[in-house]
């Protein structure tokens, strides 16, 4: 099955799946935005793996992921994950519930920052978008779920 | 192969013209649906499971042969006779025993013996429709009038229409659903419809785009 692909406004990649109503020409001349340059591909020059979609860009044969968009995306993911462990030890402290150790809760944040701290290195050093999602911890998760 | 020539047809029992030939080609006459007969004869209906027997709320315009539309009536089920208001329903299946409303509930009465006329349904359909998964490798399961979808990011298409629409102030909805969590929102992906293309978005409860497995879109107008 064939697929039009172009860089879109963002500086991404929009892919156009046709339904098979006109032919892949057809679709390429009224589908694509004015002006645009696009390619005809097979659909297995697309990843199937959406999990950092927003970090497509078109390679030279098909698409690709730009690295660096992964990371900052990586890093999103993590500062959202260390949220939301943070999230019931910030309770305590911040409201000072009686009978709920605050030093207690204040070890475990740090705990979580160091934690973390390790994973944001091991973002920055990753080869590959699949060693950022080892490092997230997310590594069977295939779809897209970032902004 | 001859050619009737005629300028109406009429049964011989009927006071007016069944259906009027009109010089153009085209056809007329009380056969063709009206408007009010596409919405079709609302009243109430009583009745209890297993039972032919539909007491309604009024018998105006209700006659035989006229097909019954209502919460626990089979499709296809036909009204056989009326009596005052006391309706014998036909079973559309012999096999199908959940014949009966649950109490007193709406029902809907349309003709069972009109012509339906473009001109009268015309801003009743649906102008385009399509499902598609927008998760791992993305596929389009049906459609109708739409020449593609256009995957745009995570949680992000543009619904392309084979045939534009006459403008852009269609009816759109858009559902969708995910198998680990409940998108919170499916809508008009931050760009406003035009008639050639709908952009759509798919969000968590957090208003992040997300893929999820099913998206379904239908354009009225």
């Amino acid at each position: 099955m064939k697929r039009i692909i172009y860089q879109n406004e963002s500086g991404g990649v929009s892919v156009i799946h046709p339904t098979g109503e006109l032919s892949i020409e057809e679709v390429a001349a009224k589908d694509v935005p004015e002006g645009v340059a696009y390619e005809i591909v097979e659909d297995d020059a697309i990843p199937a793996d959406r999990f950092f979609r927003n970090a497509w860009v078109m390679g030279d044969c098909c698409v690709e992921h730009d690295l660096d968009k992964c990371k900052a995306l990586g890093h999103d993911i993590r500062r959202q994950q260390r949220a939301e462990e943070f999230a019931p030890h910030d309770e305590v402290i911040m409201k000072q519930i009686p009978g709920k150790d605050a030093a207690a809760a204040e070890e475990a944040r740090q705990e979580i920052r160091d934690k973390y701290a390790a994973i944001q290195d091991e973002i920055d050093a990753a080869a590959s978008p699949d060693e950022i999602k080892v490092a997230l911890g997310v590594a069977e998760v295939s779809d897209g779920g970032q902004e | 192969m001859s050619t009737l020539s005629a300028t109406n047809l009429k049964n011989a029992s009927s006071a007016s013209n069944n259906i009027v030939l009109n010089s153009d080609g085209t056809v007329g006459g009380a056969a063709l649906a009206s408007a009010t007969e596409m919405f079709g004869t609302r009243t109430t209906g009583t009745n209890t499971a297993g039972s032919t027997t539909l007491t309604v709320g009024s018998a105006t315009g209700i006659s035989a042969g006229m097909f019954i539309v209502g919460e626990g009536i089979v499709p296809g089920t036909t009204v056989s006779t009326i009596v005052g208001t006391t309706v014998t329903m036909s079973q559309a299946s012999a096999a199908s025993p959940n014949l009966g409303l649950t109490g007193t509930e709406p029902v809907i009465f349309y003709a069972n013996n009109k012509l339906v006329s473009p001109g009268v349904i015309g801003s009743m359909l649906c102008r385009a429709w399509v499902n598609f998964k927008g998760t791992s490798t993305v596929a389009i399961r049906a459609s109708y009038n739409v020449s593609s979808i256009t995957d745009n990011g995570a949680g992000d298409y543009t619904v392309n229409f084979t045939t534009a629409m006459a403008d852009a102030n269609y009816g759109i909805d858009v559902s969708a659903s995910n198998s680990q969590s409940f998108i919170n929102d499916a809508d008009f992906g931050g760009a406003d419809p035009t008639t050639s293309a709908v952009r759509i978005g798919t969000r968590t409860s957090a208003a992040t785009f997300q893929d999820t497995p099913y998206v379904c879109v239908a354009i009225f107008r």
